[in-house]
């Protein structure tokens, strides 16, 4: 286990003008498992790489433990990586893949090949010690890629997108099985994916990034019920949050499109101590913060709004309802049981409790 | 495909590999004929047959010694080509600087320029460092050979993700650990079509061994030369001796025959 510091860290490229990564500023506690999300080019892989020692830190330091770790070269940092495309060796059986580090190590032949058999037994591969990778499916070759990493017990594991070409359902089994390799091993791990859902479900503390710049840094639960700016609300939770044009006007967010949704008496105080009354604003409210249901309906009488739906899912246990209100489209997450076929008119809740408010020019959370 | 069609390729095939093997019928046949023997009948299987051809070709050929120096000359020239075309297309495949790129066009241009146009300035060079010898030609067999090699590893080279040098990296591996336990394995098809192609060029050529090469270190193929005087030319000896040159290449492919039809045929198929 390590402490990790990466303390105002830059990146920029030779011949570009712009930051990759910028002001990256993050502490990483003993045994923490961290995740790295954010879109294509937000450089949460950049940031890796850099910790990884793959590529140079062009400002700020990387530290472990308090050392600085900025020219300390990538094999004697004592990191262990597992890449996108598993990055395999094609010519050596699974067992000389794993062992590839430790022979280069120059370790005692009886304890690599301990090492191995007990990687491979954590992992369910000790059947496939003498395949060739050509010979494994897409989960069988990550699991090797994570074996490989976890015989060197290094003290810190960078994965980068590891999942992002299995199929769905095996990813899921493959997030379940590394966020048990992490307690098992109780080692630093740092995860890069552009998939929430896997750093909602895999992180202890999630760092979200956009345009070379750490957005948040949170546990899930933060990031998702208090995101600290519009983009972070966007990009945490599926569906993404639905974003309205409001006015506040009388105690009612308005919307130019016939949008009229009472705003709850805690919030309407700090809106009106932040001096928001009158103003543009941005409603945000989550898909399955929308209700149909008439139960709801009569509780949130005054949060109604009338919606035609355009395109409707049926996913099994819920429904998603892409509709349209005004010239604004959204999505309402419902029961199944509350179906609705595309074109129907209806009239749906916002559970106006739940409901965010954003400042429509610094775009941060205003409440 | 009807079946009809399926037995008119299967004979146009069948007529096309006799033609391709018809040269070795030639070969062969002939160098068991005696020198009347050919002249009375070319296609004719022999008869009388007789295997003297060879015990004489054998020793004409100095056929020990010259198989030697060609052994060694090919061996060695090959070898020398893979290593070094292999290593120079890595470091300018994997370096993106303008240096680097101009460096392999240097080398992809200098295969237009005619060896015609450079040998006589070139073994005069090497006659001045004493190196008109086999050492020697198999320096120029680099010069000239390895700029193909390095185009085609270079080809190869760019499909192999450069994960896979990181993740080497990673592991603790030096830059020279890389190369040869991670990366020129992964080269094998390329270096067996490399093998190849510069075996074969190698092992046939006549006119540079016979610009550079003393007698004591002639091949195969110098020694052959001495069948055909200004006024005889000994065919059935000179035929004997062909089908003596072609024997260790044949040995060759049947050792090499797996790596070989895997080089030729790996990224056909998925």
């Amino acid at each position: 286990m390590v402490q990790i510091n990466l303390d105002h860290i830059y990146k920029r490229y030779q011949g570009n003008t712009d930051y990759s990564a910028s002001d990256i500023n993050l502490a990483i506690n003993e045994g923490e498992f961290i995740v790295f999300v954010g879109p294509s080019g937000c450089g949460k892989s950049t940031t890796l790489r850099m910790i990884a020692g793959l590529e140079d830190i062009t400002k700020g330091d990387f530290k472990m433990d308090g050392k600085v770790m900025n020219k300390v070269a990538p094999k004697d940092r004592d990191i262990a990586m597992v890449f996108q495309n598993y990055a395999l060796y094609p010519h050596m059986s699974v067992f000389e893949n794993m062992a590839f580090g430790l022979n280069i190590r120059k370790n005692d032949k009886a304890d690599t090949k301990k090492r191995v058999e007990d990687a491979a037994k954590i992992l369910g591969l000790t059947e496939y010690l003498k395949r060739k990778p050509a010979a494994l499916s897409g989960g069988q070759r990550q699991r090797v890629a994570l074996g490989r990493a976890i015989v060197r017990d290094a003290k810190l594991f960078l994965l980068d997108e590891p999942l992002s070409n299995l199929d769905a359902k095996l990813r899921v089994q493959m997030r379940t099985e590394i966020a048990q390799l992490h307690q098992r091993l109780g080692r630093n791990f740092i995860y890069v994916t552009h998939d929430q859902v896997e750093a909602m479900t895999m992180a202890d503390r999630i760092v979200i990034m956009n345009e070379g710049r750490i957005q948040q840094v949170g546990t899930p639960a933060q990031l998702y019920n208090e995101p600290i700016n519009k983009f972070v609300a966007g990009f945490m939770g599926s569906p993404a949050m639905n974003f309205f044009k409001v006015k506040i006007e009388d105690g009612f967010a308005v919307g130019e499109d016939g949008l009229k949704v009472a705003i709850p008496e805690g919030q309407l105080k700090v809106l009106q101590s932040k001096g928001y009354v009158g103003k543009n604003l941005t409603l945000g409210i989550r898909p399955e913060d929308i209700h149909v249901e008439e139960v709801a309906l009569q509780t949130f009488p005054d949060a109604i709004i009338n919606a035609t739906v355009e395109v409707s899912e049926l996913m099994g246990s819920e429904s998603m309802l892409y509709s349209r209100t005004g010239t604004t489209d959204f999505i309402a997450k419902v029961n199944s049981r509350d179906y609705h076929e595309p074109g129907d008119t209806l009239k749906m809740a916002f559970e106006m409790s739940k409901a965010h408010y954003f400042d429509d020019e610094t775009e941060e959370t205003i409440i | 495909m009807s079946k009809k069609s399926t037995h008119l390729i299967a004979v146009l095939g069948a007529l096309v590999g006799l033609l391709w093997l018809f040269p070795f019928y030639m070969i062969v046949t002939n160098s068991f004929k005696t020198p009347k023997g050919i002249f009375a009948s070319v296609l004719a299987l022999p008869h009388p047959s007789t295997g003297r051809n060879y015990v004489n070709s054998f020793k004409a050929l100095h056929f020990i010694g010259s198989l030697t120096n060609s052994l060694i000359i090919t061996v060695c020239g090959v070898l020398l080509i893979i290593l070094c075309s292999s290593m120079a297309a890595y470091a300018l495949q994997r370096n993106h600087s303008k240096l680097s790129g101009a460096l392999l066009l240097l080398f992809i241009s200098s295969m237009l320029i005619p060896f015609q146009s450079v040998m006589i300035p070139l073994t005069a060079n090497f006659g001045s460092v004493h190196a008109l010898n086999m050492w020697g030609l198999m320096f120029m067999y680099l010069g000239f050979d390895c700029s193909l090699s390095i185009f085609l590893y270079q080809g190869t080279l760019s499909s192999i993700p450069f994960a896979m040098d990181e993740a080497a990296e990673m592991e603790g591996a030096s830059r020279w650990q890389i190369f040869y336990k991670v990366i020129f394995p992964m080269l094998s098809p390329m270096t067996v079509t490399v093998a190849i192609l510069n075996i074969i060029a190698i092992w046939n050529d006549y006119l540079l061994p016979s610009l550079v090469l003393p007698q004591a270190q002639y091949t195969i193929p110098l020694q052959m030369f001495n069948f055909f005087g200004e006024y005889t030319k000994q065919w059935h000896l000179a035929l004997a001796g062909i089908t003596l040159s072609i024997i260790p290449v044949i040995l060759f492919y049947l050792a090499a025959q797996k790596w070989i039809i895997k080089g030729v045929t790996d990224g056909a198929v998925k």
